[in-house]
């Protein structure tokens, strides 16, 4: 099904807590159809950009726009039927059951029960929650808690999602499904934007990547652009080498022992990055 | 709807939702056990009236005439004792048991009461300021209108404290009631130490809870505090589950987190103070009900709030029945008989739940 298209917007903006930047003249745009993911060592601001991005936070400086209006404009009602937030940890109190907690993702759209609930049990069973729906939510695993959330995210069904870490605590099959979700969404017409610390799910999966480091964006671009050994040896303090994936057409990103001083030479010498920060 | 899940449901219509059928029956069963416990403690004291002319009575003063011989003595006391403190007894159970369950929400909770927020104390602080006062501006409302304030000015209180640009921070505002109930108490406690003989009797007799004072004036000075609560707090049951998902998770499926929490706590303050200026202190209530009903029906505000509402005035009347039968003719203080039954019983629960779900947190 068709969805209106929405771009959200983010110029130069800043967030400073005690005159500390932790966002800095960041400016990135996310439009309909596209997976963007925000990569960058721990306290690089990644976090707090997304809050930006979802209105959780003002930005100390500069403007967030979606669909051509201010965010802070919006009201949270509205808000809610144009952007679902995956947070990276739920925790309940309340033993809420596992389909409870994805019908809850409905409540921003008029109410209909049956409808609802197909929708629900429906995008149980795409993150493979459907046969954890009469289980309470506290029960759940980690790893299961967040892919009922994601359901419930999904279930929200806006035209703009922004993914905190959502396959933190997966396993390599279900980290898969998950960006596959992304991806599907995307290709649906959905504007994703993904906060990703496995920089090869990144790499497989991102229309565009977008490097976060101190706060700044240092590095914009497709993943190729992006996924350098110099700018990723750089960003992380670590040395890095970036190979090419053996069955995917995407850089594959390894990293080396602490204390190698140059790369290992490797076929497929990273094109040149497009760095705009 | 936007981008479809597209895989069919595998023909699960309704897992899950397996509560419906007990909650479907919570109603009618909490509704039949509320009218026994009417009936009961309309019934039972020093005159003995059956429940066939308790009816009588009260229909025959809602303009309908039965059939049943009433004596006019027994009329005398149903009329003028009894009914009003069982309508006293059902409201102040009701709203602390529906301020209990929107508080421990609010707050993402489980052990969340209208104490915790300082309303309890500050209404106590209120009263007792104006026993030892021993001015009477308002008349015989003058208690009840002092607690009142108190409970307000607390929560406010509190509540102003743990705001910060325009944020409230959960744990800011519990630790800032802490504090609140530490500075209550210790004025509490100075001002008992310093009372003469009759005012500290009047200020235990309060303190303790009792609904020993209920007139039909006490019932309709409190109706339309706690009847507010009762008719617009289920409203916001939707906003409840979405705030026990998180605050930003509730703001991002649309909740005005902060109007919302502001307008629950205020009317919960409301009902609570209003409770405690013409019952006293009594506690366990708003802690206890709330997780009976969660076990019975699970923690779906849109029944937990009008269920807690229906329990909390069975489990007083129930209190109440025994204060005033258990050691006849001296009557036990309210809140004692609450707190002595509840206490064990929430040890109880949470040893339950420590074994069933490895604890709350």
């Amino acid at each position: 099904m068709a969805l209106a298209t929405a771009e959200l917007v983010a110029k130069a903006v800043s967030y400073r807590v005690g005159g500390r930047p932790l966002v800095d003249h960041v400016s990135l745009a996310v439009r309909s159809g596209q997976v963007v993911v925000l990569i960058g060592p721990n306290g690089a601001g990644k976090s707090t950009l997304l809050k930006l991005l979802a209105g959780d936070l003002l930005p100390s400086g500069g403007q967030i726009m979606l669909n051509g209006r201010p965010l802070h404009a919006y009201r949270a009602a509205e808000l809610a039927r144009l952007r679902a937030v995956m947070p990276q940890q739920t925790v309940l109190q309340f033993a809420f059951t596992a389909l409870e907690v994805v019908l809850m993702g409905r409540t921003p759209h008029a109410r209909d029960g049956r409808a609802d609930l197909e929708v629900a049990l429906a995008w149980m069973t795409r993150t493979d929650t459907d046969h954890l729906a009469p289980r309470t939510f506290p029960s759940l695993s980690v790893g299961e808690q967040q892919r009922v959330t994601l359901a419930r995210v999904l279930a929200q069904a806006t035209p703009v999602l922004l993914l905190d870490e959502p396959t933190a605590a997966l396993d390599i099959r279900h980290q898969e499904l998950v960006m596959a979700l992304a991806r599907e969404a995307a290709a649906a017409g959905a504007a994703v934007l993904a906060v990703l610390h496995d920089l090869n799910m990144a790499a497989a999966y991102a229309d565009r990547i977008a490097v976060l480091s101190g706060g700044r964006l240092v590095a914009e671009g497709d993943p190729w652009q992006v996924l350098t050994e110099p700018l990723l040896t750089t960003v992380f303090e670590h040395p890095i080498a970036v190979t090419r994936h053996p069955a995917r057409d995407c850089p594959l990103v390894v990293p080396l022992p602490p204390g190698s001083l140059t790369a290992p030479v490797t076929p497929t010498a990273s094109e040149p990055s497009a760095a705009v920060g | 709807m936007a981008y479809s899940p597209a895989a069919s449901t595998r023909g699960r219509t309704a897992a899950g939702v397996g509560g419906r059928r007990r909650r479907a029956l919570l109603f009618p069963a909490l509704l039949a056990v509320l009218i026994g416990a009417v009936l009961l403690n309309a019934g039972l004291g020093a005159v003995p009236i059956g429940p066939a002319q308790v009816v009588a009575v009260i229909l025959r003063h809602l303009g309908i005439t039965l059939d049943v011989p009433v004596i006019a003595q027994e009329e005398a006391v149903l009329w003028s004792i009894r009914l009003p403190r069982v309508a006293l007894v059902l409201l102040v159970g009701a709203g602390l048991g529906t301020a209990g369950a929107v508080l421990q929400g609010v707050f993402r909770n489980p052990l969340a009461d209208p104490s915790l927020v300082g309303v309890s104390s500050g209404a106590a602080l209120g009263a007792i300021v104006a026993i030892m006062a021993g001015v009477a501006p308002f008349g015989s409302a003058t208690l009840p209108v002092a607690a009142f304030a108190g409970g307000m000015f607390a929560t406010l209180a509190v509540y102003g404290f743990a705001r910060h640009e325009g944020r409230t921070e959960v744990v800011t505002l519990i630790l800032a009631g802490i504090a609140m109930n530490a500075i209550t108490g210790a004025m509490m406690g100075l001002l008992t130490f310093i009372a003469d003989d009759r005012q500290l009797r009047s200020i235990v007799f309060w303190s303790l809870g009792s609904a020993g004072g209920a007139t039909w004036r006490t019932v309709l000075a409190v109706l339309p505090f706690i009847s507010a609560g009762l008719v617009l707090l289920p409203r916001w049951g939707w906003a409840l589950n979405l705030l026990v998902l998180g605050e930003r998770e509730a703001r991002h499926l649309g909740v005005e987190t902060e109007r919302t929490r502001f307008l629950l706590i205020g009317l919960s303050a409301l009902m609570t103070g209003a409770a405690v200026s013409v019952a006293g202190i009594v506690g366990f209530v708003g802690l206890v009900v709330p997780h009976i009903v969660r076990m019975l029906a699970g923690p779906d505000h849109r029944t937990l709030l009008p269920a807690s509402a229906l329990g909390g005035a069975v489990l007083l009347l129930s209190a109440d029945l025994v204060a005033r039968t258990v050691a006849i003719p001296r009557e036990l203080p309210l809140g004692v008989v609450t707190a002595l039954a509840g206490g064990p019983f929430f040890l109880w629960l949470l040893h339950r739940t420590r074994r069933e779900h490895g604890g709350w947190a």
